[in-house]
């Protein structure tokens, strides 16, 4: 089930939340505890029901691994590999299996099929989360959780299927504290303006971005320069705006329960360096990454090389969780080798203008999201050309992909539409350089303060009514005649 | 603020302009989705191909007719008041730009349920539809307006895209006094075309020459189960009312595509089959037009290879009405040897050489 649909938001979300705390109102906090659980599982279940065996056995093998830790502490390291190897081959089998034929395939002239296994929604997220929970429990930094917290934890569905990796010690406590129990209507109302907002940056920023960047990279050939430029920037724009939305309407979803959730996004767009950037960008992988493969690698204690390769190799990483392609894996190795290169001239970058060293930062950061973006290392090539063909005029195809026609609507009853009709392209331009200066200017949801006011009060009904407006639409019409 | 007062608040009047919008939308209901039109207030049939999946539906269920003219993109340009002067019925027009055997014919079947009193449908058939699979649908269709379950609605009700243009077209008629859309109007698209040879051949990108395809008894059966779950079906069960299916008349250019794919015999095999599984019924009159060899190589009738002028459209209600061009048991044979004979021996090189 995704937040932004309807289910979700007039039935799952509101029955979620009553039926919680009304079992905990009534002294039923194990029921509700249970109700919660079963309800992150429909919401996991929704899409395609065969998935919740995956998540089920997932969670039961992990938690029986870290119960036998505790039962036979001489054997710790075994079920710390049992454990892991559990973990990373169900990661392997269904998300890199295919992958791995194919290259096999390629590599020894062989023919093995392609299992085409379905890849079970959030296994990424919900497998890092519990090998950290199995990592901790080896170095003795876990409790001794009930199965029923554990179990809630995993599957906290506002979390479940895009993050943010939220540790065991940041939610369990939480989870078991009697006093977030009880409905908060602080919490509720701050919570409702964060999903709010979340929604809006997701149905109606990102997904117009999306619409310019799938017409794009769906015909790369056919883009003038400035076609391929405003398309590689969408994409840019497309991904932070999806992806943090995603996080925020799960932060805000987090707080209606009265559970705080991590931040995972912090303007990374407003970043003078990779590696700051990676400080703001999907904080929450950046930590796991950094907590359980950089320093047991030996971080930077063990020489400048080895520091080097540590580096590569959580980039190689970060590249592969992101997506079982090779386009995914170079994505990874350019921002690994552009973190090496920006620590080994760290004295000599930061004498540069502050100007130049963000326009360094994003433009090597919109360049790497087109291989990113790409289905093969061919469009790449195919879209680098395209950004160096030369051609300045903007396709009337790329006009016709951005969707947000309610501004001709907003221009017709502000009389305005006569001055903006005669500019081409002067929605979709504004809308560029009004969400450019949001990414760059405005505050995070952690920063500010979701004051309860009258005119907060308006923006959030807004927000809602806009976006539940705008999760149905008229089908795209591609019959190419007319 | 207090935040209990402002959470209820906010819940509460965030509940109250949906359930306005809800009751706006179900009152003018811009694809007569809940009823048809309401005596006295125009209503905007808004045009576009995307839109007409939309509206289709509520036409064919809530609308007062007793015939009915549907068919793919090469249909809308057919006038209602034609068929209606020469007929002497209420006739509404819901094509599908696009639109596969299956998903006319589903439309077909849905407004036929709803709708008692009808007496006749025209329908036409794209030649080239007939050797698709069966289950073909265009991606995407609205479904939650071709079903009875009201909890789908909300995709019709907070749709952007309905506030946007259909019903906000409503509301400008309304406003305005205009008339309605009339089914001469709807989904004509003639305005917006050139019909000439030059715009014609400058929209046909000629294939290469490929092998020819062997007709398999796979290609026989699927050609066959297309015909009966999406054509015969539905005129069986009907025995009431009057089917008039023609064979839409695509232009040379189009023959000279099956000919370079291939596909010729197996085309002009397809168009046999079709003809031989609806002879036996009563109840259907069936009509060719592909053997009025000047009309389709006189390129001044199309815009590309398969839609023809308004002119055509014209032509072939006064054809049908005069039952010119009918295939019955007698000529069929006759038909399919003489556009046989013609297409395969057509020197297609001429079309381009002149």
């Amino acid at each position: 089930m995704l937040f932004n649909s309807y289910i979700f938001i007039f039935l799952f979300l509101p029955l979620a939340l009553i039926g919680y705390f009304l079992l905990n109102r009534f002294g039923r906090n194990m029921y509700a505890k249970v109700f919660l659980l079963v309800m992150s599982l429909w919401f996991y279940g929704y899409f395609n029901y065969t998935y919740l065996a995956v998540i089920i056995s997932s969670i039961a093998v992990n938690y029986a691994v870290v119960y036998l830790m505790r039962r036979y502490p001489g054997r710790k390291k075994l079920c710390l590999a049992a454990g892991l190897v559990f973990d990373i081959g169900m990661l392997f089998y269904f998300k890199y299996f295919d992958f791995f034929l194919s290259n096999v395939n390629a590599v020894f002239n062989l023919s093995f099929t392609m299992r085409n296994i379905v890849l079970p929604l959030g296994i990424s997220f919900f497998t890092f989360q519990q090998i950290s929970y199995v990592v901790d429990a080896y170095h003795g930094e876990t409790d001794d959780e009930s199965f029923l917290d554990y179990a809630v934890f995993v599957t906290f569905f506002p979390q479940l299927i895009a993050g943010p990796i939220v540790t065991h010690d940041e939610l369990i406590p939480q989870i078991k504290d009697e006093s977030r129990q009880r409905p908060d209507y602080g919490n509720l109302s701050k919570g409702l303006m964060i999903f709010a907002a979340g929604m809006f940056k997701k149905v109606i920023i990102a997904d117009t971005f999306g619409g310019i960047a799938d017409w794009g990279f769906g015909d790369i050939a056919a883009m003038s320069s400035i076609d391929a430029f405003l398309v590689m920037f969408s994409y840019t724009m497309q991904i932070y705006f999806d992806f943090s939305a995603y996080s925020d309407m799960a932060i805000g979803i987090g707080r209606m329960f009265n559970f705080e959730l991590p931040v995972n996004f912090n303007s990374p767009y407003k970043s003078y360096s990779i590696i700051e950037f990676w400080r703001r960008w999907h904080m929450t992988l950046t930590r796991f990454l950094t907590k359980y493969i950089y320093f047991p690698l030996g971080g930077s204690r063990k020489g400048n090389i080895r520091t080097y390769v540590n580096i590569m190799i959580v980039f190689l990483v970060s590249g592969l969780w992101h997506g079982a392609a090779w386009t995914f894996v170079i994505w990874g190795a350019l921002h690994g080798a552009a973190q090496c290169i920006n620590r080994a001239f760290k004295t000599q970058y930061e004498k540069l203008h502050k100007a130049f060293q963000w326009v360094l930062t994003f433009g090597f950061i919109n360049v790497t999201w087109i291989i990113f973006r790409a289905s093969s290392m061919s469009d790449v090539k195919l879209f680098i050309k395209r950004l160096l063909r030369g051609g300045m005029s903007i396709s009337s195809e790329l006009g016709g992909a951005f969707g947000l026609k309610e501004l001709n609507f907003f221009e017709d009853v502000l009389h305005i539409s006569q001055y903006t009709d005669k500019i081409k392209g002067f929605n979709m331009l504004t809308f560029f350089a009004v969400t450019f200066f949001a990414v760059l200017n405005c505050r995070n949801v952690q920063e500010q303060e979701h004051k309860l006011t009258v005119v907060n009060m308006v923006i959030t009904v807004a927000a809602l009514v806009w976006c539940i407006c705008s999760l149905s639409g008229v089908a795209t019409f591609l019959y190419f005649n007319f | 603020m207090k935040s209990k007062k402002w959470f209820l608040t906010t819940l509460g009047i965030t509940m109250a302009v949906l359930v306005a919008m809800a009751a706006v939308m179900v009152y003018i209901d811009p694809y007569f989705h809940y009823h048809g039109p309401v005596e006295g207030r125009p209503y905007a049939l808004y045009g576009g191909g995307a839109y007409e999946k939309y509206y289709n539906d509520g036409i064919g269920k809530h609308f007062e007719y007793d015939a009915m003219i549907t068919g793919s993109s090469v249909t809308e340009n057919f006038r209602a008041s034609q068929v209606e002067s020469l007929w002497q019925c209420k006739a509404v027009k819901t094509c599908f730009a696009g639109g596969t055997l299956r998903e006319v014919d589903e439309h077909v079947k849905r407004s036929l349920a709803a709708n008692d009193g009808v007496k006749m449908i025209i329908r036409g058939i794209d030649e080239n539809k007939l050797l698709s699979d069966k289950d073909v649908m265009p991606s995407a269709p609205p479904t939650y307006l071709y079903d009875n379950n009201p909890l789908n609605d909300v995709n019709y009700i907070f749709n952007k895209d309905t506030w946007l243009t259909p019903l906000r077209r409503d509301i400008q008629f309304m406003r305005d006094g205009r008339s309605s859309t009339d089914f001469d109007q709807y989904s004509n698209w003639t305005i917006k075309a050139t019909f000439s040879k030059e715009k014609t051949l400058a929209q046909y990108p000629r294939p290469d020459r490929q092998a020819e395809t062997a007709y398999t008894q796979e290609i026989h059966d699927r050609i066959q189960a297309n015909i009966d779950q999406n054509i015969v079906a539905t005129i069986r069960d009907n025995p009431d009312i009057t089917f008039y299916y023609f064979f839409t008349p695509s232009s040379i250019c189009q023959w000279d595509e099956w000919n370079r794919q291939g596909v010729l015999k197996i085309q002009l095999e397809a168009e046999r089959m079709m003809i031989e599984s609806l002879l036996p019924y009563s109840n259907v009159k069936i009509y060719g037009f592909s053997d009025r060899f000047d009309m389709i190589t006189d390129l001044d009738n199309y815009m590309d290879k398969e839609h023809f002028s308004d002119e055509i459209n014209d032509r072939i209600i006064d054809w049908i009405h005069q039952d010119a061009g009918r295939l019955t048991k007698d000529n069929y044979i006759q038909y399919i040897n003489a556009i046989s004979q013609f297409y395969t021996s057509y020197d297609y090189e001429g079309i381009f050489n002149e």
